[in-house]
């Protein structure tokens, strides 16, 4: 199950002088989601587009199905249902009207292929509802439904939860979780929601300002989650010092005014805490605390957080 | 391709464009009957031909091709086609293809209608065929002379305003040089009587005229040295129109979603 179904090359994606997308290495396992992360304008979209044949890249390599993309539109893209920025459809037409456009397009021979995919997203089959009247959650459920309708062995979905509400996104969650464990489907999916990238990915990609920065399984993450003591103390300059001269340790961070954060988490906490009291200091507080996904992304971006 | 083209007809539901369209092909049929006493049935046709194509169809071809080319782009829709993937030329040409069939509909609509309207006047029906041949081919001519002004709506891409200026002025360009003897008296070569479509299109239209009175038959002896086989005719528009054709697929390939 470890084989590859996307795999890019130093992909690069040029504006001028704006570097959209640099040097690029993805790898999308097969049955897996694969979560890309970034903050809006990271290059995600510009990523995705590449993947989908939608933008030429600058220079680089996309390996999709272990075909080369350019030359093999015609075999792999009808392997791939997306989703990419904005749903678009004919807003004189209804959903089901939509969707049979792309089906006849697609040549979806199964009978009940558009009745399944909008029962999966929760709208209803053959309503009169023009998609103009629809609303931003109901455009994002047709969107996804256009992309699963002709059952695809992998779904690229460029932030599939934008405009649902709680209950969509939970449902939407479930199905794509769903699409992925009993269907078996590669999803790769991008998000600038940190919580939304946790609970749906096993691989996670962090792309910041076009540079893919990390790339790991979840489970990955969470062990190099760094786990540290926290002291609020009246003198974390001493409490420094203290670390440094009686423990031989500079793997701390000094936060705030009152705040040290220690990443040796090998030390006993009382004996630091009775330490830091003989040396004169007040210690209000001692806890052993773990990064959350939003501090490790911090830390790698070396910037502020994500939503 | 029969699929594309269904879907490109489906897109247009409940917008009476097209239909709208096709009925303002008995406007000048209707109109001439109305007020002006034709007297044979070679005669009404030819009002079919001249007034109706050059003076509704072609704007109209425009107008619809600027609605066919951009409903992808207001609907961000293009997107959803390149994916499955529809190879851009392949979509340039359908909806060319559906401009194609609106125009020959559209001069057929005209020629039913005026021969209804020979009918009723009880003037007889001679030539149906080489009439309907006639009325068909202009159809044709004028979707090839439509198409560079089409070229220059999709390269100023998403302008409707722009689009409709530059309708205006292509149609009535055209529609003025095949009255002017400077343009339409020349010999078939690089000259504007010769490369612009309308002129080009009167030029082969006119041999088959009837002159009536000592003016018309005049004019025609004087301008039929001047006229344009079907051949040279047709070579000539749809050597302009493949040469459109290509341009239209540079530009949908230099441009990006």
């Amino acid at each position: 199950m470890n084989e590859l179904i996307i795999e890019t090359k130093n992909l690069s994606k040029h504006y001028g002088e704006q570097k959209s997308v640099d040097n690029l290495n993805l790898h999308v396992k097969q049955g897996r989601i694969y979560g890309l992360l970034g903050r809006n304008g990271a290059g995600k979209t510009t990523t995705m587009k590449m993947l989908l044949n939608l933008s030429n890249p600058t220079s680089g390599e996309i390996s999709i199905f272990g075909e080369n993309i350019y030359g093999n539109e015609g075999k792999i893209l009808p392997r791939i249902g997306s989703l990419i920025e904005a749903p678009g459809f004919y807003p004189n037409l209804t959903g089901t009207e939509n969707l049979k456009i792309y089906a006849l397009l697609r040549g979806v021979s199964k009978r009940n292929a558009i009745e399944s995919a909008l029962e999966v997203v929760g709208l209803p089959y053959n309503d009169r509802k023009l998609f103009s009247q629809y609303s931003l959650g109901m455009k994002q459920r047709l969107a996804i439904a256009l992309a699963i309708m002709h059952d695809p062995e992998l779904l690229i979905l460029d932030e599939p939860i934008n405009g649902l509400d709680p209950i969509g996104i939970a449902e939407v969650r479930t199905f794509i979780r769903e699409l992925c464990e009993v269907k078996k489907k590669t999803i790769l999916i991008s998000s600038h929601i940190l919580s939304e990238i946790a609970l749906l990915a096993d691989d996670i990609g962090i792309i910041d300002h076009g540079i893919l920065l990390e790339e790991q399984s979840l489970s990955e993450l969470e062990d190099k989650n760094s786990k540290y003591i926290n002291f609020v103390v009246s003198d974390p300059a001493q409490a420094a010092r203290i670390l440094e001269k009686n423990f031989k340790t500079v793997n701390f961070i000094v936060e705030g005014n009152h705040s040290i954060r220690l990443y040796d988490d090998n030390l006993s906490v009382s004996l630091l805490n009775r330490t830091f009291i003989e040396n004169g200091l007040e210690v209000s507080e001692a806890h052993t605390c773990e990064d959350t996904l939003e501090d490790y992304f911090k830390r790698v971006t070396g910037g502020e957080g994500i939503a | 391709m029969p699929n594309l083209l269904y879907a490109e007809f489906i897109k247009f539901k409940r917008r009476k464009i097209f239909l709208f369209g096709i009925l303002a092909a008995l406007i000048f049929p209707v109109f001439n009957s109305a007020l002006l006493s034709e007297f044979n049935f070679a005669s009404i046709q030819s009002g079919v031909r001249e007034d109706n194509a050059f003076l509704l169809l072609m704007p109209m071809l425009i107008i619809l091709a600027a609605n066919l080319f951009f409903v992808e782009q207001d609907n961000n829709t293009l997107k959803n086609l390149l994916c499955i993937p529809i190879p851009p030329k392949k979509l340039v040409i359908v909806k060319l293809l559906v401009l194609l069939l609106f125009s020959i509909t559209f001069q057929i609509t005209g020629f039913a209608v005026s021969t209804v309207i020979a009918v009723i006047k009880n003037i007889p029906i001679v030539d149906p065929f080489f009439q309907f041949f006639l009325t068909v081919s202009t159809g044709i001519l004028i979707w090839a002379a439509a198409l560079p002004c089409i070229v220059l709506v999709i390269w100023f891409n998403k302008s409707y305003l722009l689009s409709i200026i530059i309708v205006f002025f292509y149609t009535l360009t055209n529609y003025v040089m095949h009255f002017s003897d400077a343009i339409m008296m020349q010999p078939i070569g690089l000259n504007a009587g010769t490369l612009m479509p309308v002129p080009m299109i009167f030029r082969w239209l006119y041999q088959f005229y009837k002159p009536a009175g000592d003016i018309q038959t005049a004019f025609y002896k004087r301008f039929s040295q001047y006229f344009a086989s079907t051949p040279i005719c047709f070579f000539v528009l749809l050597l302009e129109a493949f040469i459109c054709i290509y341009i239209m697929f540079r530009i949908y390939d230099n441009r990006e979603n």
